[in-house]
């Protein structure tokens, strides 16, 4: 019994360790330890829900808990993070390829807003979540899911409005 | 997706940035340690919250029940109050059921359990009285017949003592006061 719940939470964890470490990343907008904190933290309380939770969904089960950590994390202040008008870290693109280069960009540009916009923002756009359901990720009503998502891209189109447009 | 569609070019660029920026990382054997060593020190918290929720439950419910049995001593009546009720109704009421004598039959048997003495007829007034003080359960019906009991089979030396307590006494005790004086 133990063994076999053992082996398919450890099937689960390692098919889906990258896309969610993915998804913890921009979640906490680029900081990969705390990323990796928060992921573990997730599959921990996965462990104790696998019973229960294996047959059904376990994926939303982790992106619920990532989501709700992550967008609670204003609170905690674990890290001090504070948002900047320049931003800290450009990179060189001719040090390093393109695409690390626009993973740099976005996820500084993620760092500077708020972690309820970033979350509601990550679920809408890299989750493809419609409004409704990132609001009940967050465990906020719709209105302002809806709010922290059209406001968040409001900022991000002000901070990255000049690569977006020479990309396209 | 339906959403998908109604998004601008940014809101496009934005997406595709997020998903194409993925790298691959690995489940690695610290992440599987890291991972046993969180479960474990979880499965000891959550043990610990077990032990003192249920000991904070068995001290509740100990503290309960200690508290439980003196609240209800206190809230108990009294045995000896509603006699004292009962009592002072008792030259009220006689009057209303002196026309029916099977009750004096009734109650003649109890005034002599409860005085034990019938020899002496002028005793019989305050062993009717001790009787409707000490059995609180016939208060209601037991005190009446046996005071309208004893008046009636001794009008002449009761009427003496009680003259305010029955109507007919008092035209006894009228007729009687010339008996006595003449």
């Amino acid at each position: 019994m133990e063994q076999s719940r053992a082996e398919g939470f450890d099937g689960f964890v390692a098919a889906r360790w990258s896309a969610l470490f993915h998804l913890a990343c921009l979640l906490v907008g680029g900081d990969r330890h705390r990323a990796e904190d928060l992921l573990q933290e997730a599959m921990v309380k996965l462990w104790f829900a696998w019973p229960r939770i294996a047959e059904e969904a376990p994926e939303p089960y982790v992106r619920k808990i990532l989501a709700r950590a992550a967008a609670r994390s204003a609170r905690r202040r674990w890290w001090g993070e504070r948002p900047v008008e320049q931003l800290p870290d450009r990179a060189e693109v001719d040090d390093v390829s393109a695409a690390v280069a626009e993973r740099s960009r976005l996820e500084a540009a993620l760092a500077q807003l708020p972690p309820a916009q970033r979350a509601a923002v990550v679920l809408r756009y890299y989750q493809d979540l419609p409004d409704k359901q990132v609001a009940e990720v967050l465990g906020c009503p719709v209105g302002t899911a809806r709010s922290h998502a059209s406001r968040g891209v409001a900022r991000l189109r002000r901070i990255l409005g000049d690569v977006i447009e020479s990309v396209g | 997706m339906d959403h998908f569609d109604h998004f601008d070019h940014f809101e496009r660029e934005l997406a595709r940035m997020m998903r194409d920026t993925q790298e691959t990382t690995p489940f690695e054997p610290r992440h599987r340690t890291r991972l046993r060593s969180g479960v474990l020190a979880r499965r000891r918290v959550r043990t610990a919250q077990k032990a003192v929720g249920s000991a904070l439950a068995v001290a509740g419910i100990g503290l309960g029940f200690f508290l439980l049995p003196h609240d209800q001593v206190d809230n108990r009546p009294q045995a000896p109050l509603p006699v004292p009720a009962v009592s002072p109704t008792l030259p009220t009421a006689t009057p209303t059921r002196t026309p029916d004598t099977p009750p004096s039959e009734t109650a003649s048997p109890t005034a002599t359990q409860t005085t034990g003495s019938p020899a002496t007829p002028g005793s019989t007034p305050t062993g009717s009285s001790a009787t409707a003080s000490s059995d609180p359960t016939t208060s209601d019906t037991a005190p009446p017949p046996s005071g309208t009991g004893t008046a009636n089979s001794s009008s002449g030396r009761s009427t003496s003592s009680s003259t305010t307590t029955t109507p007919p006494a008092t035209e006894t005790s009228a007729s009687g006061a010339p008996t006595g004086s003449g």
